[in-house]
């Protein structure tokens, strides 16, 4: 996606499935950065390493990271960041989603690991329109 | 000569009726073509990238 950086907002919306052990928590810890104003970081480094998000895993991401440590830890074995999942989660069910991950781009409804030449073509059809 | 003009009526009333169709059949045909549109409130959520930018995509995703 870097080949359209600055013209691409991207927002986040949590959905974690819950038969996973640590999709939650994953969740919780990219909020918990999310908080220290660190979200992006910690959203690539969790993608990137996935699925080893176990709690030392995601202690060890946000250490990395320079978290403040206690605020993150606490934060996370709290589960700080349910309400703000489960919001995410009721929306993605009221929009009828059951795949992960489901994209809206400008409004336009992908489901599931779309192929990257397809998720492209909407980005450069909306570009396109917007530079007519 | 009214037998005549009627049915040169009916036919012009047809050539209508048929034109009137295909037109609606075609209006019909761009409508569905048209790529739908949903409306996700993004109410607070993380961003990455520019706060303003020609794409906005809102992703649902499951870290694991």
């Amino acid at each position: 996606m870097d080949e359209y950086k600055g013209k691409i907002r991207l927002v986040i919306k949590t959905y974690p499935y819950k038969y996973r052990d640590f999709a939650h928590m994953a969740a919780e810890a990219a909020l918990a950065a999310w908080e220290q104003g660190r979200f992006e970081e910690m959203h690539y480094t969790m993608l990137k390493n996935s699925p080893r998000l176990e709690r030392a895993s995601l202690l060890g991401y946000a250490a990395s990271l320079d978290l403040d440590m206690k605020k993150f830890t606490a934060q996370l074995d709290r589960m700080a960041h349910s309400e703000h999942i489960e919001r995410d989660k009721a929306l993605a069910k009221e929009l009828d989603l059951y795949n992960t991950p489901s994209f809206f781009i400008n409004g336009r409804r992908l489901l599931g690991n779309v192929p990257y030449e397809y998720f492209k073509k909407v980005i450069e059809e909306e570009l396109d329109a917007i530079n007519k | 000569m009214i037998m005549t003009l009627s049915i040169a009526k009916f036919r012009m009333t047809c050539i209508y009726s048929v034109s009137a169709l295909f037109l609606l059949l075609t209006v019909c045909a761009a409508a569905s073509a048209e790529v739908k549109r949903y409306t996700v409130p993004e109410e607070g959520s993380p961003v990455i990238g520019p706060d303003k930018a020609d794409i906005t995509i809102i992703e649902f995703i499951d870290y694991q």
